[in-house]
């Protein structure tokens, strides 16, 4: 054990633990418990993601840890389908679809990679992304607008994602609006047409109704 | 000409010199469409030698040093309705301020401490003094860094980069072997520990915004190069370079360069397109009207470059550079404020470090006197909801778990989420992956045509730091001097 806590931080930054010559007492025992949860982090990540260093680390500051965001800014990846997450991470790469972060990101991908992490996203546990202020108006009125639409035709009766839309239910509010209003403008294609055909028909009050419906969902699991 | 386009020759020949004169003649994006429309009619008089673009610290910088050269013909257009691009302050209570954004300097970094004394701009010490908290689920643990000595694989580090100019790490001896390779390969075939790669995870995400996994060694190394070989230099507060502050905040710098340009700075300006810029004189388009010039300093970061448009379309290499440049290291830095900085009493420095939550790292961002407590954090932007009550209540959480429910009391808080503020920064620093230097490196600094680039990203010294960003503004004005006098010697 003396050992074990004599190895904390060999690495000097900005952070860095550094080797402390002398630890002992009551921070030895706290080191010796630091560290042991610090191995069963990066254990469930051998575990999960596969030997360190994989391609997933980059994705985690804005896609959040195993791909289920917190925040409704940024689209969750947990329990995406994984041919929707690839042909996004294509179209990325190729510039079609479009994304200053995103572009240059998903063209340093090789097809192995993309085809891994869109696997490996899409078997995530999907949750709720954030939870939108409670507004039961906006709710009903996004439900009807979803019949209406037809949108479970393609993303699936519990919009979980179906054999052509992708998962819907839990993303996040803005990320939601932020799409709806890109297909409507054109800023976004899909290659089938559709999602532009259908964002074209909604009104900016329609979409946010949406936006708001969908994110409220509860992410069924799989 | 543009259909788009129907104002009748006067009516466009006023907008143009309007538009010289630095008056804003239509607000918001609407008129892009009309500007791009804008046939060029212009007499050689209303030809500036320079237009800058960007007024962050290189562009304001550029700007600065053609003006004491004594030339008086140029402007910069700066797309927000700010100075200081990169950095920010945010202005608290009492005229406190937290900076959003760039905010230390330390030792080597000459550059910015030359002009900081020239603006009279004052200069003090970060607080560190004590001990770190780093958190693990439940765990927390406590260090005093003060300790901090080096050790054999940081050694290793330093000794690489003796071999990787900082300038253009791409000529590098061994340039395509260190280029296969990211920073998180390397240091698995140096067999390291758990703590070890929290720690380089950590700090290297920070100095860098892009975890060791997806980061190119030779661009580390290269960093590393520019802190005098040192990794302690580049990524330590006691004696690196994150060890001083500027008085009023790094804006300050910004600020100071601008208010002196008087109507030559114009502001809300973003440039939507470059034309003829392989010519004598170049037309740029801005939401506000058409501005030409002999020489353009683009003081932007290579991928807001690659928004831009440019007719004709860039030589390959260039354009592929833009394109392919990494833009996806946005950061997230929080402010909490307190009516004292609590955790000095208790012998804390406030810096924070958690493996496995939203934060990354916080620290101690109180004035000099400390009359206030500033606790300034990165966050795992996805990690931590947008909505500035929750967030504020779960990051207080975390700092009580390390510094005592103190924590919990705070009075103020600020959010700024660089990748969702506005389309102006897009990305932090250079997440540059393997491979890429080696490719296009060698696009990133020749001129092209009348396009002179400038920028952080562009010195050859501590690029991607404020003092790299002057350095390249320094660069940047000599390179459009000798092109001005060159031209009018080959006229
Ligand atoms: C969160 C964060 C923390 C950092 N910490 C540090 C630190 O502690 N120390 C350090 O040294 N560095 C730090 N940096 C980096 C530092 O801030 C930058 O290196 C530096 O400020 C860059 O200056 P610049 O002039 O090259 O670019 P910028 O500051 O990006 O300036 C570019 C300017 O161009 C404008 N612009 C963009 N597009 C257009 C257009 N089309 N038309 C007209 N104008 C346009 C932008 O609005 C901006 O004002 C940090 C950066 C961030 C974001």
């Amino acid at each position: 054990m003396m050992k074990r806590a004599l190895l904390i931080g060999v690495a000097v930054g900005v952070t860095g633990l550094v080797l402390a010559a002398v630890i002992a007492g009551p921070q030895m025992l706290a080191g010796y418990r630091f560290m042991s949860a610090l191995d069963s982090h990066y254990a469930r990540y051998d575990a999960d993601v596969g030997t360190w260093p994989q391609p997933q680390d980059t994705c985690n500051a804005c896609h959040g840890a195993s791909g289920q965001s917190q925040n409704e800014q940024y689209p969750s990846l947990a329990g995406q389908q994984a041919s929707y997450l690839q042909a996004q991470l294509q179209a990325f790469a190729q510039g079609k679809r479009h994304s200053a972060q995103m572009e240059p990101l998903a063209a340093t991908l090789s097809d192995d990679q993309i085809a891994s992490l869109a696997q490996y996203f899409a078997r995530q546990t999907p949750l709720r992304t954030d939870t939108p202020a409670a507004d039961e108006r906006l709710s009903a009125e996004g439900q009807a607008s979803a019949a209406a639409r037809g949108c479970s035709a393609c993303h699936g009766s519990d919009f979980m994602g179906g054999a052509t839309g992708p998962r819907l239910a839990g993303q996040g509010q803005a990320y939601l609006l932020s799409q709806l209003l890109a297909f409507k403008q054109g800023t976004r294609t899909d290659p089938s047409g559709a999602m532009n055909a259908t964002a074209g028909l909604l009104s900016p009050a329609e979409a946010q109704a949406l936006a708001h419906y969908l994110a409220g969902l509860a992410a069924a699991s799989r | 000409m543009n259909s788009e386009d129907m104002s009748p020759p006067t009516c466009r020949r006023r907008l143009l010199v309007q538009a010289l004169a630095g008056v804003a003649l239509v607000g918001g994006t609407g008129l892009a469409g009309r500007a791009l429309a804008q046939t060029v009619e212009a007499t050689p008089q209303d030809v500036l030698d320079v237009v800058v673009i960007g007024a962050g610290l290189a562009g304001l910088t550029a700007a600065r040093d053609l003006d004491r050269a004594g030339c008086t013909s140029f402007t910069v257009l700066e797309a927000r309705d700010r100075v200081g691009g990169r950095t920010v302050n945010h202005q608290l209570a009492g005229g406190v301020i937290a900076e959003a954004g760039g905010q230390w300097a330390g030792p080597g970094q000459t550059a910015i401490f030359d002009l900081a004394r020239e603006l009279e701009v004052e200069i003090f010490p970060s607080y560190y003094q004590g001990r770190n908290v780093y958190l693990a689920g439940d765990a927390r643990y406590e260090e005093d860094l003060s300790a901090a000595h080096g050790n054999p694989v940081t050694a290793k580090l330093n000794q690489l980069s003796r071999q990787v100019p900082s300038k253009e790490p791409w000529t590098a001896a061994d340039a395509p072997e260190i280029d296969k390779l990211s920073v998180a390969q390397w240091l698995t075939s140096q067999g390291i520990d758990n703590s070890s790669r929290f720690s380089f995870d950590t700090s290297i995400g920070l100095t860098t915004g892009t975890p060791p996994a997806s980061l190119a060694l030779l661009h580390y190394l290269s960093l590393i190069n520019s802190a005098d070989c040192s990794m302690e230099k580049l990524e330590g507060f006691n004696g690196g370079a994150q060890e001083t502050r500027f008085v009023g905040g790094s804006q300050v710098l910004s600020t100071r360069m601008g208010e002196s340009l008087g109507d030559r700075l114009r502001l809300s300006s973003p440039v939507r397109k470059i034309g003829n810029w392989d010519s004598d004189i170049v037309e740029i388009y801005t939401d506000q009207g058409l501005v030409r010039a002999r020489q353009v300093i683009v003081a932007l970061h290579p991928a807001l470059c690659h928004q831009i448009v440019f007719e004709p379309a860039l030589p390959e290499g260039r354009a592929q550079l833009q394109r392919l440049w990494p833009a996806h290291a946005p950061m997230r830095k929080t402010v909490h404020v307190y009516d004292r900085p609590f955790w000095r009493d208790k012998g804390l420095n406030g810096q924070i470090s958690q493996a496995d939550g939203p934060l990354i790292f916080s620290c101690d961002n109180s004035p000099a006197d400390g009359s206030v407590g500033i606790l300034s954090a990165f966050v795992r932007s996805a990690q931590l909801t947008h909505e500035a009550e929750r967030a504020s209540q779960t990051l207080a959480g975390i700092f009580a778990q390390a510094l005592g429910d103190e924590a919990l009391q705070f009075r103020q808080y600020h959010d700024h989420d660089w990748a969702k503020v506005d389309p102006w920064t897009l990305t932090c620093v250079g997440a540059i992956p393997p491979g890429f230097l080696t490719r296009w490196g060698r696009y990133l600094k020749p001129a092209v045509g009348r396009l002179i680039w400038s920028g952080t990203e562009t010195a050859d010294i501590w690029a991607s730091s404020m003092d790299g960003a002057v350095r390249s503004g320094h660069r940047a004005a000599l390179e459009a001097l000798q092109a001005l006098v060159a031209n009018r010697r080959n006229a």
